[in-house]
């Protein structure tokens, strides 16, 4: 059992505050990404957690247990470096007996414990080598067998995988996956690739200055982003944001988009939405491969938009319509027929459209 | 392929050679001077010699034994006595200097105490020792420390901390946090972290300060003039005592005594060649 639980954590770094009055309640066995863009606090976060950082405010516990008092080579966390922080000067062997005799386990032990973790990170044919000679996958793989081998109940990954080659990347992503069933353990992983957060992660915490912005499942995050950050940050390409005014004409729901068009409301749920709108002014939300591209149909069933640009990345095509401030993507299959200059009409798929406050950003639901 | 002995190239090394040639001509002179007979360093242009014509340890014998059938004159004390000095004293200092100069370097790069000490440090440089040299004189005599191999070790290690602090400092700035971070977490206590992790990933940088340290040590000559007397004069000092009345500067003895003088910074050189061929090269992280 090691859950963690994060109660009204803060950091400041004099000014500067790096993480705010975070909460967070991490389950026992739990993969739980933090996800944000760089200098989101999700380091601090991490360091935190480990120990290696004293929380300004708030609480750290595992199983219920404060443990910001607690050193951290006493809380018995695992860590994983974003840069390895491998001990270049000795072997490989040493580095992954580095913490058994630090923590004085018995001789024959270690030996046994080393050759079982170098076999599980593939490295028993290296256990010789002086480690600096490593390439960096192998280096990878050492940090991650180093920090494993001490069998700790939490295991912290600081941006593990940044480093990598894109193909090694994606093979590492299952194989720390598996890792994870093998050994049993309360997984945090910090990134700020949505790829690797949203492929791994039971939950993903997705921060922004210091402030927690969601904590859901990958899907929830991705289908219910909370607010305007997390809608923009989550998703390649990000979610189409327009913004708009809320009007009535005739007892007729009709979304502004000011020089982009107007769209009057048909969809039920995107209705629901708008009678929840407690201001005029919005921003509406939709995901590029929920809107279908139409020609020739008749008017006011979506926006008419002439096309821009169409950027083929191979299975797909995102098709980009309209001017700047009112620029939508679409994605489109690979054959799309789509050229540049046709006026086209952008139809959201039903439930599909999303709807944010234009002053705080937070969603309308 | 053709040897590109192009006209630049040509400059270029006949440059190098001059470099070469200057640096190199005093100390063949000096190896060569030390088994010339007397009669051979005190020649006039006319008669000198490159090789000595008749070579002889008589030097040697001089300096180490007071006397030699060469030279009418004799010594009152022989090298033994400063070349002991000099060892001592110089490798006291450095221990002083290295010791407490790379755990101060520490502290201040990790723990970031003292904002303003690496200057203050430094600010030790910035004037010559010769300047304080007689603040400390009139000190060391009060305390008794004046010809004596504590003293002069002490005084060593006091000149010499800033370099070992100083260079330490930029070293230990290097070692990525992390690799400390790594070893805290997985069950190290800091002092252990230090000395398990940190140092031996310094070790190139250590031995490189250490040999530093040590020849500005070997090749001091103003703090030993003032703060010895006898019992613990060193090589420099006694050598500029290697004159007389009637022969003058004896130079065959001095450069007798000087490449005696070589031999430690060379060993010492010899040993940490490794580490300092190697270069610091800090590579546990990819950047």
């Amino acid at each position: 059992m090691s859950s963690i639980e994060l109660v009204g954590l803060t950091k400041r770094f004099g000014d500067l505050i790096a993480v705010k009055d975070l909460d967070l309640m991490i389950e026992d066995k739990e993969f739980v990404a933090i996800l944000g863009p760089s200098g989101c606090g999700k380091t601090t976060t991490m360091n935190m957690i480990a120990g290696i950082e004293h929380p300004t405010a708030g609480q750290v516990l595992f199983d219920g247990v404060e443990v910001q008092n607690v050193s951290a080579r006493r809380r018995g966390v695992g860590f994983v470096f974003q840069n390895y922080a491998i001990f270049t000067h000795i072997s490989v062997y040493k580095n992954l007996s580095f913490g058994l005799e630090v923590t004085g386990v018995p001789a024959g032990e270690i030996e046994r414990r080393v050759a079982d973790m170098a076999k599980l990170v593939r490295l028993t044919h290296r256990l010789e080598w002086r480690s600096s000679r490593l390439n960096v996958n192998e280096l990878q793989r050492l940090a991650l067998g180093r920090s494993a081998i001490l069998g700790p109940q939490i295991f912290l990954l600081d941006e593990p995988l940044s480093n990598l080659d894109a193909a090694f990347r994606a093979e590492m992503r299952t194989e720390l996956k598996h890792l994870q069933h093998q050994l049993q353990q309360t997984m945090v992983y910090v990134t700020h690739d949505q790829l690797e957060a949203m492929s791994m992660a039971d939950h993903i915490a997705i921060m922004d200055l210091g402030v927690l912005q969601q904590f859901g499942t990958p899907l929830e995050v991705y289908n219910k982003p909370a607010n305007l950050f997390v809608a923009n940050f989550m998703g390649s390409p990000s979610m189409n944001l327009l913004p708009c005014r809320i009007t009535d004409e005739g007892g007729e729901v009709v979304l502004d988009f000011g020089a982009g068009g107007r769209l009057m409301v048909e969809d039920e749920s995107l209705l629901a939405l708008c009678k929840k709108a407690a201001r005029q002014d919005l921003v509406y939300g939709v995901r590029p491969e929920n809107v279908t591209l139409r020609r020739g149909e008749k008017e006011g069933r979506g926006l008419s938009l002439g096309v821009n640009f169409v950027e083929r990345i191979g299975a797909r095509s995102i098709v980009h319509l309209g001017e700047t401030d009112h620029e939508i993507k679409v994605l489109e299959g690979n054959q799309s027929p789509t050229k540049v200059g046709e006026t086209l009409d952008a139809v959201a798929h039903a439930g599909a459209s999303h709807l944010f406050d234009a002053q705080t950003g937070v969603a309308i639901r | 392929m053709k040897s590109h002995l192009t006209l630049a190239n040509g400059v270029r090394y006949a440059v190098i050679l001059i470099a070469v040639i200057a640096a190199l001509f005093p100390v063949a002179w000096m190896a060569t001077m030390a088994f010339k007979p007397v009669a051979e360093w005190t020649t006039t242009v006319q008669d000198l010699t490159w090789l000595p014509k008749e070579p002889t340890f008589g030097n040697y014998e001089f300096i180490f034994f007071g006397t030699s059938d060469q030279l009418i004159v004799s010594l009152d004390r022989s090298a033994t006595g400063p070349i002991f000095a000099s060892l001592v004293t110089a490798s006291l200092g450095t221990l002083i200097a290295v010791v407490a100069g790379t755990l101060g370097a520490y502290g201040v790069s990790r723990f970031g105490v003292g904002k303003n000490l690496p200057l203050g440090v430094l600010q030790l440089r910035l004037f010559p020792p010769l300047a304080v040299l007689i603040p400390v004189m009139i000190m060391w005599a009060f305390l008794g420390m004046i010809d004596t191999w504590w003293g002069l070790s002490l005084i060593y290690g006091i000149v010499t901390l800033p370099f070992a602090f100083w260079l330490m400092m930029t070293f230990f700035d290097e070692v990525p946090r992390e690799i400390e971070e790594a070893a805290l977490v997985e069950g190290c206590s800091p002092w252990r972290v230090f000395y398990r992790v940190t140092l031996p990933m310094v070790k190139a940088a250590l031995a490189t300060t250490i040999l530093f340290v040590f020849i500005l040590n070997w090749s001091d000559y103003v703090i030993a003039l003032l703060l010895t007397r006898k019992d613990w004069v060193t090589i420099p000092v006694y050598m500029n005592a290697l004159t007389s009345a009637m022969t003058g500067q004896m130079y065959g003895a001095k450069a007798a005594l000087g490449l005696i003088a070589v031999i430690p910074p060379v060993i010492l050189g010899i040993i940490i060649q490794k580490h300092l061929v190697r270069g610091l090269t800090f590579g546990a992280l990819k950047q």
